[in-house]
């Protein structure tokens, strides 16, 4: 086993012996269902409305009526959790004073940077997962294209992936776990209501450039079932971004 | 550390940051930022003059040199990172696997697009809360990744009534499409919508459609079923202007007609009428006559000039019909390789038609092409008294049929001529308002006339098909729904936690 994959799997075992990640399972997936749930009942009134309003011309199926709602409130969702799951990651160590083994020991930072993160990601792709299970038997009722769902849940892999790039950087930072959840949940924050201050600035180069930097236009593209390169590069940035933060942070401990 | 000094230094910085403050709230203030600033600067400055040792120390420290380090490096791997999101957002790839390819435009659109002669500004008058807000965004978008010539703005009018004042903005989801001096008006952001107005404003001379009256032919302003409204409409949105014409009271088709339409006549045309007609064609002007069964258009001698002909009875097809039509419902999907034809997709219907005749003789000069022809099992039918109709050799015309032509001359023109176009089709009815939104119809239409005034660029975009498939859940699937997603998946997870947690607890 090379030391990236013992640092994974301890940080698997650790996860998966506490009940955090049953808590924070169960709850994400009990509001996947009930969302998915409640837009394919909506779906069913408002289908009889739009077709009296636009003459039967319009889009009713359930990729624009279920899964596009669904993926868009995902979004907030994972706002809210994926920080539990990445609180403790560096926090716990530093609390527990176990940071300086790891410190010591003959593993790289950057190897245990992305330790964690994988760890912590591998746990959220098991949770995704196990929620194909819901279109899978929406799939046995009635019919629908998987295209679209298919790039819906990339953008939720990628989304995912940067938020918890997030909570690792703010787990870092400091040795309260809660500290850290609040901290990675207002940057998270932060990034996504810089749309809105884009949109303020309209269809100008600056407002352009201030609504990239959000992640909100890139994850609603996935959503609609386009698959750019640039949206994949602006994930894969930010991922990079923060790990680099995240390891410079970790680094600094040893001058300081 | 000398303490004395500090007050200097935090004087400097005050200044320093509420000299930048005053100027953001203030900006004619000018001359009182300036002052401030400078003053800052004599403050630090002197204020690192007076603790030079401290700062040449701190400088030397270890922490320092990595710190100042690590922030160089931060701002390197940034700026890496800016320019390849740039670059990528510059010459990006895109994969559309949405449901209706909501992100790919027609080919049509790309090949306008490709060869737009100048540039044009596109302002779009919408607000994110409009309807067509998100549509106007995802297909502009893709349009201005296929050209660099477009120049595309959003403004929402509520913010900026001036300058939705100034282009007389009174409804939103408006698009204004800019160049050379032209302004068009777009209301819906469809990419038929958008790309005819791209194609018109980028072309500065109108072809003129003209449609011959006086014969009781349909009419380009009725808009009722046997109207022509639709057809108008269309045409006009692919750029052209539409006219009529009454050649009893004109002397002669104007030379700036690129088409003339005989769209069904009733009566019979009269002998000036047909010499006008025949006189326009030979100086390379461009005719469609549609024709029906049954009337009697008086245009035989004409036709024959060119060795044309309109067959007797009524076209009758076993195989390509309607389904639930009679047997005189023809639903054409044979066609005979053609420009007019090479893109059309979808069947033509026509209700009610009679076929065309070619003399190679009298034509041996003009290239004769069948556009599109019935099916074998099918005939014209000159006896339709009774409901039973069958093929009677002695009387009818067995097929296959063509129902459609088009002539040209086999001889290239002159320089600089025009070259006169033939298209006859046995049928006008399915031009009509009540027809002509039959997708193949339309198509037939429009690359007809498009042939016909040369303008091959000029093919009709097919609308997208919304995706029409919806579902109302049943009781029981409800219920197995709530089971399998609300409850089954959640308790599975947190039964699985409270095991997990209850063992621990036991070691």
């Amino acid at each position: 086993m090379t030391p990236v994959q013992a640092v994974i799997a301890k940080e698997l075992r650790g996860y998966f012996v506490s009940p955090i990640v049953y808590v924070v399972g169960a709850v994400f997936l009990l509001i996947f269902g009930l969302l998915s749930y409640l837009y394919v009942g909506f779906a069913g009134a408002q289908a009889i409305q739009l077709m009296q309003m636009q003459g039967g011309m319009a889009q009713i199926n359930l990729n624009d009526l279920v899964f596009r709602n669904l993926f868009a409130s995902m979004r907030i969702v994972l706002l809210l959790i994926l920080p539990i799951l990445t609180m403790r990651l560096f926090a716990e160590e530093r609390k527990l004073r176990t940071f300086e083994f790891l410190m010591t020991s003959p593993i790289r930072i950057n190897e245990i940077v992305i330790a964690k993160f994988v760890s912590v990601f591998l746990v959220y792709l098991g949770l995704l997962g196990l929620t194909v299970l819901v279109p899978t038997v929406l799939m046995l009722f009635s019919d629908f294209d998987w295209n679209p769902i298919w790039t819906g849940y990339l953008g939720m892999v990628l989304l995912g992936a940067l938020f918890l790039s997030v909570g690792v950087f703010a787990s870092a930072l400091t040795e309260n776990q809660i500290v850290a959840a609040f901290v990675s949940f207002g940057m998270l924050l932060t990034i996504w209501l810089i749309s809105g201050l884009g949109s303020l600035f309209g269809d100008t180069p600056a407002g352009r450039i201030i609504s990239y930097v959000s992640f909100m236009e890139h994850y609603e593209r996935l959503v609609r079932g386009l698959i750019d390169t640039s949206d994949l590069v602006y994930f894969g940035s930010g991922l990079a971004l923060m790990l680099f933060l995240t390891h410079r942070v970790v680094e600094s401990t040893r001058w300081k | 550390m000398n303490l004395k000094s500090l007050p200097l230094g935090l004087l400097g910085v005050v200044l320093g940051i509420g000299g930048m403050i005053a100027y953001s709230l203030r900006p004619d203030w000018l001359w009182a930022v300036t002052i401030a600033e400078g003053l800052a600067l004599i403050c630090l400055v002197l204020f690192f003059v007076l603790h030079f040792e401290t700062v040449k120390a701190f400088s030397g420290r270890r922490s320092t040199k990595m710190g100042l380090n690590s922030f160089l490096m931060i701002v390197l791997v940034s700026g890496i990172l800016v320019i390849m999101n740039f670059l990528a957002s510059r010459h990006s790839v895109r994969w559309d696997l949405s449901e209706n390819q909501n992100f790919t435009l027609a080919p049509q659109t790309h090949r306008i697009l490709r060869t737009l002669a100048r540039d044009v500004k596109i302002t779009v008058f919408t607000r994110e809360k409009d309807p067509g807000y998100q549509a106007y965004k995802e297909r502009l978008e893709s349009y201005r990744q296929a050209s660099t010539k477009l120049t595309i703005e959003f403004i929402d009018p509520e913010k900026q009534p001036k300058l939705a004042q100034n282009y007389g903005i009174f409804r939103t989801d408006t698009a204004i499409f800019e160049s050379n001096g032209q302004t068009i008006r777009v209301t819906s952001p469809s990419e038929v919508e958008l790309t005819g107005a791209l194609l018109r404003i980028s072309k500065d001379a109108k072809k003129r459609i003209v449609f011959v009256e006086g014969h009781s032919e349909l009419s380009v302003e009725d808009k009722d079923r046997n109207g022509l409204s639709l057809a108008k409409e269309a045409l006009t949105r692919q750029g052209y202007e539409v006219g009529t014409i009454s050649l009893l009271k004109e002397s002669a088709v104007p030379d700036n007609t690129s088409v003339l339409v005989l769209a069904g006549p009733r009566r019979a045309v009269m002998k000036e009428e047909q010499d006008r007609i025949q006189n326009y064609v030979e100086k390379g002007g461009h005719l469609l006559v549609l024709a029906d069964p049954d009337t009697q258009t008086g245009l035989e001698s004409l036709l024959a000039h060119w060795g044309l002909g309109l067959g007797p009875g009524v076209l009758v097809d076993l195989q390509d019909r309607l389904a639930q039509g009679d047997l005189t419902a023809l639903l054409v999907r044979t066609f005979t390789e053609h420009e007019i034809t090479q893109d059309l997709t979808s069947a033509v219907l026509l209700p009610l038609s009679r076929h065309v005749m070619f003399d190679e003789l009298v034509g041996k000069d003009w290239d004769f092409v069948p556009l599109a022809r019935t099916s074998p099992n099918s005939w014209a039918e000159t006896n339709m008294q009774g409901r039973v109709v069958s093929l009677n050799e002695k009387e009818d015309v067995k097929g296959p049929l063509p129902m459609a032509a088009a002539l040209a001359p086999k001889k290239a023109p002159e320089e600089g001529k025009p070259r006169p176009a033939i298209v006859v089709i046995g049928n006008s009815t399915f031009v009509s308002n009540a027809f002509f939104n039959f997708p193949g119809n339309s198509d037939f239409f429009l690359h007809t006339t498009g042939w016909l005034a040369e303008e091959r660029d000029l093919i009709s975009i097919a609308p997208k098909e919304p995706a029409l498939r919806p579902f109302t859940p049943n009781p029981t699937q409800e219920r197995a729904l709530i089971y399998i997603q609300v409850v089954f998946l959640p308790l599975m997870t947190f039964l699985t936690g409270i095991i997990v947690w209850r063992k621990r607890r036991r070691l």
